[in-house]
């Protein structure tokens, strides 16, 4: 059992009861301290000698990161220790959550596999930057904000603005996520999410919709988000516009993918597992397919 | 440093120290016995060290032993009552749901854990296939796998 591969490095345990005393202990030791929720990614990466802290602190003792709240009108607020399968049995209970929320969970539905969702949390998954984690293109379409804290305050980030590229967020050692606030969707409104994973497991075009209004031009909105396509989560805004204008609906999905894979701020990744080509049509396709899906979903339900 | 964890593992109370770098699969296979917990990737994406920890199926090829301290843990040792094999057990050794047999005590505790959770409602062919997608067979036996996991449902349910 002395692979490197096999076993841990050295490290201490902390596994504090508050919110206080982890904060401490993480200004206290700074970039020599990580934080263990699920520890499905900070496990791999110290077993992979990616990571290798000398302190260890484990939040899933803090009361107050457990579970998940809804407030009609605000949103849902989702606490960083609470496990995914925690989160989609919670919206199964939820019925008329689950239909408003119905990207996220058909996102988080489908994250890794049915064991690795009984561990991992929706906060770990934000953290680990990798492009293909499948919480941000439904985080992004819901404007979702990673609520941050440290000892001097609380801070929130747009998930689309905490997400700075692969491995990188906008967290400083002494700071500790808390929860992730999912604000209420626009009222008539459907969501849906759509991702390729090849033989490979991870994948590598993520799409998420929401449509709300589809009916009436004026009050019509429509929101598009990218993911592990990308090296970070991308709202496309000129592609979502689109959708303001007057005329057939199909039309202007036409007119709107052109814009989708034309008008990407960000680079498409190119790598051994899919061209950088390939991506880009698989965003199209996945869009075109998740739109018309939302189209029937919203004449069954709002028309 | 060392310290002391107490595990409640198939109903017995064990306590063992540990190293807070020790992984739960290392100490419940070679601290306290339970070889039914098979290591096969290292870095939880195999399943064959699927575990029941406090009513839910993990890897604990991923869990710090530390972190288990207090927890209630299912191996595949404790599933047989009495001589007699559990129904999920019995229903793998009916349809041949196995070949090498090294990733079965895996595949038994994610099956059980299936089987548990959808015990009061049908389960399609394909929701076990997907539940059953991070447990990884060389042999590639499946479908004997798949219809394992559907007889032994279809028996839990025709006894409630």
């Amino acid at each position: 059992m002395s692979s490197p591969y096999t076993t841990l490095p050295e490290f201490t345990y902390y596994k504090p009861k508050t919110l206080e005393e982890a904060l401490e202990l993480l200004e206290k030791y700074g970039e020599e301290a990580k934080v263990l929720a699920g520890g499905v990614g900070l496990i791999n990466f110290m077993l992979e000698k990616l990571m290798s802290p000398k302190y260890v602190v484990d939040i899933k003792g803090i009361e107050e990161l457990r579970g998940i709240g809804y407030e009609e009108g605000k949103g849902l607020s989702i606490g960083a220790a609470t496990r995914i399968s925690e989160i989609t049995r919670w919206l199964d209970g939820n019925p008329e959550l689950k239909r408003k929320y119905q990207a996220l969970y058909e996102a988080l539905s489908r994250i890794a596999d049915m064991q690795i969702r009984n561990r991992a949390t929706l906060a770990g998954n934000v953290c680990e930057a990798l492009p293909y984690m499948d919480s941000y293109s439904p985080l992004a379409v819901y404007d979702a904000e990673v609520v941050i804290a440290s000892r001097s305050g609380e801070r929130r980030a747009l998930i689309t603005e905490f997400v700075q590229g692969p491995g990188m967020i906008d967290l400083q050692p002494e700071e500790l996520v808390v929860r992730i606030d999912v604000p209420e969707p626009p009222r008539r409104s459907v969501s849906g999410f759509s991702k390729i994973v090849p033989a490979i497991e991870y994948s590598i075009a993520s799409v998420s919709m929401l449509a709300a209004n589809i009916e009436d031009p004026a009050t019509r909105e429509v929101r598009i988000a990218v993911s592990a396509a990308t090296p970070v989560p991308v709202r496309v805004r000129e592609a979502e516009d689109v959708f303001k204008s007057q005329g057939d609906i199909v039309e202007l999905l036409d007119k709107a993918l052109d814009k989708l894979i034309g008008e990407i701020e960000y680079d498409i990744l190119e790598d051994p597992y899919a061209s950088a080509e390939y991506r880009k049509e698989m965003i199209r396709v996945q869009a075109y397919q998740l739109f018309l899906r939302l189209l029937r979903e919203y004449r069954a339900n709002w028309g | 440093m060392g310290q002391v964890i107490t595990l409640k593992v198939n109903g017995v109370l064990r306590e063992v120290e540990v190293e807070p770098y020790e992984l739960l699969a290392d100490v419940l296979r070679d601290k306290l016995g339970y070889k039914g917990v098979k290591k096969g990737c290292w870095r939880g994406e195999c399943g064959l060290c699927t575990i029941i920890m406090n009513g839910e199926a993990v890897k604990s090829c991923i869990i710090l032993a530390v972190e288990a301290d207090g927890a209630e843990i299912e191996t595949v040792e404790g599933l047989a009552r009495n001589g007699r094999l559990s129904p999920v057990q019995d229903a793998y050794v009916k349809n041949a749901g196995l070949q090498c047999g090294f990733c079965t005590p895996g595949f038994i505790m994610a099956s059980e854990y299936i089987v548990r959770r959808n015990a009061n409602r049908e389960i399609t062919p394909g929701e076990v296939r997907s539940a059953l997608s991070g447990t990884i067979c060389r042999c590639t036996g499946y479908k004997q796998i798949i219809d394992s996991v559907l007889e032994a449902h279809r028996r839990i349910k025709i006894v409630r």
